[in-house]
């Protein structure tokens, strides 16, 4: 708040204006919920199998009203992979945004800071190589793989007063390079059939997503968004800068280790589950930032939703509209690939505008 | 009051009844079958079948061929499927290592023949669709144990025994014939020259020539590469053993790696090349589909190492 002479007059106006922009943010939330709820009923009512939309709503309130086979496919196959897709673009997003907080820049992105990278290896080399690892713990796995991730990217971009853009990028590539180099490794090793689902994991990927992985990262999420929000005035304070936070008695470091540990719980959880999704951290909060400003307190939600949004819809394009495309049948893509190609040029876009400040 | 043609006519129609209970009932039995069934599958796991599967689906080809030779027809089999030719008109669900679940799961069946191999990264998701049994055929030795299994999942154990019992006999008589034999050294490679994989004598393709008396060239080598049972051979050592066969089934390029071998100066310099012994193999009959078929493929194969029929 900038100090003014307050007088009547322009606190009525000032009232009047955080009113209205409060009714803006809510709106967006709302109409976020509702593109979230469209994307859901879309990738219910979509895929190999043509199911009428009233089917669908029938095969939903009563499962044994509907044809055994309709009932599988909804409840079975469709639901739990809507539903842990939502999840996955929820923590990818919403990490973004608690990463471009810490970085203080809009490449915040697991999948570009080397988080996703760093948790895909721990997924990968604890799964693949240790016998009779219980797979609920390869989340907390790739959460520390991540955390040590993100910590050794931060570490090697920070200069003492922040991290430049340029800087933060390099790095990320770099760690990025040098994880996919490890993990490809696990994955060559242990590769004894079934390696192309494996594949499909590596460029993140919804095809084993099923109500096992919706339970898996289901109390990730939650806790991740909750300590998210949690965080969100801290947040809002250390995106002053430092000086002006220290100044307001925030403890920076340690502010920035928190939100860093809580991206990591949600970008691990959500590689642990679908492996590596690129850009959708960048994507999402580029778009929720334009919507709401930028106020944790109203970021965050947004962009959970919106995350949870584009996530489902991009699936839905990789199993149906995309194999639609070539003219493949019972063939689906990963959705990596389709939230690369919308994420890849405003990545470019990005970097090439060199916005240090957002 | 009934009049004496009506009761002439129901005592008809009760005595057709009882004709039809009395000749149906064995048929039914085998049909109905009963008892719930336990099977213990390959990789352990008890599976419970309350009973005979009606919509039953396999997902390779090698397994969809072993449920054609007992006599159950699937509802839908894996893509690109041709043997025997009735399969090729099923319902196709995908491949084996990445199937549609939805579209599996329209197939409604009750119950899945899951490849051990393949699918046990979504064995949770099969079992959300039907009863789930696992199997794995190697080699032509594990087919009769499967064969079995398969006959016990759907009830139809005597056809499957009667097969077993002639393929364990097959499989004994041309170890004997393969034991007499001063059989030929082989090599044999799948994948394309660039990227080759070398067959040992534990691949479904190696263990039938072996039985056939054949020497492989990349015996002494450890597995290497993405597949069990193949290892990575220089071209060194190839030019060095100097195979009297190579053996290719070429996936992953168009062109057949015999073709690319005579551009090649150092492939084409081998002996079973210049005497016409690169022999391009059938995918199916020979890698992909170990099965019910390994008879026809050893009768090829011996007559290839052989020149003569294998009576």
């Amino acid at each position: 708040m900038r100090a003014e002479a307050v007088t009547p007059a322009s606190s009525a106006h000032a009232l009047d204006l955080s009113r209205r922009r409060l009714f803006t943010r809510l709106t967006v939330i709302a109409l976020s919920s509702l593109l979230l709820l469209g994307a859901l009923i879309l990738a219910l009512g979509s895929g190999s199998q043509s199911i009428a939309p009233d089917e669908v709503i029938q095969a939903l309130q009563d499962r044994e009203s509907v044809k055994k086979s309709v009932a599988l496919i909804i409840h079975e196959v469709r639901l739990p992979r809507a539903l842990a897709g939502a999840l996955v673009g929820l923590n990818l997003a919403v990490a973004g945004a608690l990463l471009q907080g810490v970085v203080r820049s809009p490449l915040g992105d697991p999948y570009i800071l080397g988080v996703s990278a760093g948790g895909g290896f721990a997924a990968a080399a604890t799964s693949l190589r240790v016998e009779g690892f219980p797979p609920d713990a390869v989340p907390v796995m790739a959460f520390i793989g991540a955390l040590i991730g993100a910590l050794i990217v931060y570490a090697i971009a920070w200069d003492g007063s922040g991290v430049t853009t340029t800087r933060l990028a390099l790095a990320g590539v770099a760690l990025t390079a040098m994880m996919s180099a490890l993990t490809t490794t696990v994955v060559v090793m242990s590769v004894q059939g079934g390696g192309q689902i494996i594949f499909q994991w590596l460029v993140g990927g919804l095809y084993t997503a099923g109500w096992r992985e919706y339970h898996l990262i289901v109390p990730y999420s939650i806790a991740g968004f909750v300590l998210a929000m949690m965080l969100a005035r801290r947040a809002n304070i250390l995106a002053l800068g430092d000086e002006m936070a220290q100044g307001l008695g925030l403890h920076v470091e340690w502010t920035r280790f928190l939100m860093s540990a809580v991206a990591a719980v949600l970008a691990g959880s959500a590689v642990a589950v679908a492996g590596l999704i690129a850009f959708v951290g960048l994507l999402v909060p580029f778009v929720a930032r334009r919507l709401v400003g930028s106020d944790f307190r109203f970021l965050l939600p947004t962009c959970a939703l919106l995350g949870a949004a584009l996530l489902v819809g991009a699936d839905t394009a990789a199993r149906v509209t995309f194999p639609a495309l070539f003219d493949l049948k019972n063939v689906e893509f990963p959705v990596g690939i389709i939230t690369a190609l919308i994420g890849g040029p405003l990545f470019l876009w990005l970097v090439r505008a060199r916005r240090a400040q957002w | 009051m009934l009049s004496a043609t009506s009761v002439r006519r129901v005592i008809a129609v009760l005595l057709a009844l009882t004709l039809i209970v009395v000749l149906g009932a064995p048929l039914a039995s085998a049909q109905e079958g009963g008892e719930p069934r336990t099977i213990v599958d390959f990789v352990g796991r008890q599976v419970t079948l309350e009973a005979p599967p009606q919509r039953i689906v396999g997902m390779s080809a090698s397994i969809s061929e072993m449920l054609f030779a007992i006599g159950v027809t699937p509802v839908g089999v894996t893509s690109g499927m041709d043997y025997p030719p009735e399969a090729a008109s099923l319902p196709d669900f995908g491949t084996g290592y990445q199937p549609n679940l939805e579209a599996l799961a329209a197939l409604e069946p009750d119950l899945i023949i899951g490849n051990a191999q393949l699918n046990m990264s979504i064995l949770d998701k099969l079992e959300a669709i039907a009863p789930t049994i696992m199997v794995m055929t190697m080699t032509a030795s594990d087919v009769p144990q499967n064969v079995r299994l398969l006959g016990q999942a759907t009830w139809h154990d005597t056809e499957a025994e009667y097969l077993a019992r002639a393929y364990d006999g097959y499989l004994a008589l041309a170890d004997k014939l393969g034991a007499g034999q001063e059989g030929p050294s082989i090599v044999f490679i799948v994948g394309t020259l660039d990227v080759p994989n070398y067959g040992k004598s534990a691949t479904y393709f190696g263990d039938m020539a072996k039985r056939l008396g054949a020497t492989n060239i990349a015996d002494g080598e450890a597995d290497a590469g993405p597949f069990p049972g193949y290892a990575q051979l220089s071209v060194e050592a190839v030019v060095d053993a100097d195979p009297d066969f190579v053996f290719t089934v070429t996936r992953g390029a168009p062109t057949p790696m015999p073709e690319t071998m005579a551009s090649d100066p150092i492939w084409s310099s081998l002996s079973a090349f210049q005497n016409g012994r690169v022999i391009e193999l059938d995918n199916r009959l020979f890698v992909e589909s170990p099965g019910p078929r390994f008879i026809e493929a050893m009768a090829q194969l011996y007559d290839i190492f052989y020149g003569e029929g294998m009576e």
